[in-house]
């Protein structure tokens, strides 16, 4: 499956949202991270008939279509949001009060 | 609730330890040390009372395994709550839960109030733990740790049984003028430091204060070595009466004693009773200043190397048909 973010990229969106509430390009990265999931799981997962591989198949390219529209989404999320797009860091405006511990 | 449950914080990102921190910090009965990176603890030595860790784990962070592992082996009480990203970051941590090094697997983005949730609830968990914990303690300093314990098992008002058991009687002189001399709150306070040290070293030798006798105290020692540690535990007594300028007379006897509890369903109280128990107070009573009178079957008995020679001599005891055979002990320092 091709994809536009690697995993580590995901998780770096995610690390920096933390919590629901400032987390809208985490929730997509979460999902992407799940369609990946769902990926791997099936081509895990034993043909035995026909239907079986028409099953797999059948997920295999939805999955990456929908990998597909939701790297779009996230994508333009992060440009909406003005995203470091080398860096993916969150743009400090984004954040929650932040306090320096 | 006192604040007595210490949560630590690892999160490398400024900005989401805030956020930790300021959603943790709300939770009552705790107090908060938040730091940067794992490499600024030693997992083997958290700071004092630290019952508690809330690890944040970003992907470029260093591998927090060996750490995460450490802190539990060396602090198995430890409540360690990992935060980390799902899919494969989420993977590699789960042996680690699997095998009981991580209680509490969090899945970035967090629901704020479903965290607090979590550690409000280890944080009034630990409390009562603790506060447990504290209260059996304190509640073994009253019990015996021997045989006798068995008779606390069901602590039922006239139930008594026979052991054999050194009896020693602890006695401050001289303390009707040291009341006269002083402030009652001055000499209740002098009074709780002597007797305070003389418990401890019972108990140090694994005897049991049974009570306090108005200026002395009643114990007792139990099993083989029981006439031993009772001569020890008095020399050790008398040598802190001199450091305490305390003037402190002792009696010991061992023999079969009469054990139990006494009193009501409303109010019990340990016991021991019987002619040993009479003899030792005697003893205590005719014992002089730095003196310890021991009968001479507990000297036969304890194998204890004297600094010196103690005198033998049958004493007349009042409430005893025949002279009792006792040596006097006055410990050299």
């Amino acid at each position: 499956m091709e994809t536009k973010f690697t995993d580590a990229q995901l998780s770096h969106i995610i690390d920096q949202s933390l919590i629901y509430q400032c987390a809208c390009p985490a929730q997509v990265a979460k999902h992407l991270i799940g369609l990946r999931d769902l990926y791997a799981y099936q081509q895990g997962c034993l043909n035995q008939t026909d239907t079986d591989v028409a099953v797999h198949n059948r997920i295999a390219s939805d999955a990456a279509r929908a990998q597909s529209v939701l790297e779009e989404c996230l994508h333009a999320v992060l440009i909406l949001e003005k995203w470091d797009m080398h860096t993916l860091e969150m743009p400090a405006s984004l954040q929650k009060t932040p306090r320096v511990i | 609730m006192s604040d007595s449950i210490g949560i630590l914080i690892f999160d490398s990102s400024a900005y989401t330890r805030s956020l930790l921190v300021e959603r943790i910090a709300r939770i009552n009965g705790s107090f908060l040390h938040a730091y940067q990176s794992i490499s600024l603890v030693d997992a083997k030595q958290l700071p004092h009372q630290t019952s508690l860790v809330v690890l944040n784990h970003h992907t470029q962070d260093i591998q927090p395994f060996e750490f995460i592992a450490e802190l539990k082996t060396s602090n198995p009480e430890l409540h360690v709550m990992v935060i980390v990203s799902p899919g494969n970051e989420k993977r590699t941590m789960d042996p680690l839960r699997l095998a009981g090094k991580i209680d509490a697997l969090f899945e970035k983005p967090i629901d704020p109030e479903a965290l607090a949730q979590h550690v409000s609830e280890q944080v009034h968990h630990l409390s009562g733990k603790q506060r447990m914990a504290n209260e059996n303690l304190n509640l073994l300093r009253f019990l015996p740790t021997g045989s006798l314990r068995r008779i606390f098992e069901k602590p039922e008002p006239g139930r008594a049984e026979l052991f054999d058991m050194t009896v020693m009687f602890t006695d401050i002189r001289d303390s009707s003028r040291l009341i006269s001399e002083s402030s009652a709150q001055t000499y209740f306070a002098r009074l709780n430091t002597v007797l305070g040290e003389q418990a401890r070293l019972i108990r140090l030798h694994d005897g049991m204060v049974v009570k306090t006798t108005g200026d002395g105290l009643l114990a007792i020692f139990e099993g083989a070595a029981r006439c031993h540690l009772a001569l020890k535990c008095a020399h050790a007594i008398q040598h802190c009466a001199l450091i305490q300028k305390a003037s402190v007379g002792l009696g010991i006897s061992d023999g079969l004693v009469l054990t139990g509890i006494l009193g009501t369903p409303e109010h019990l109280h340990f016991d021991v009773i019987g002619m040993h128990v009479h003899l030792a107070s005697r003893l205590c009573a005719m014992a002089q200043a730095g003196e310890i009178l021991a009968t001479q079957e507990t000297i036969d008995k304890a194998h204890f190397e004297f600094s010196s020679q103690p005198l033998t001599e049958k004493i007349t005891v009042r409430g005893f048909d025949n002279p009792v055979s006792c040596s006097h002990i006055q410990p050299n320092y």
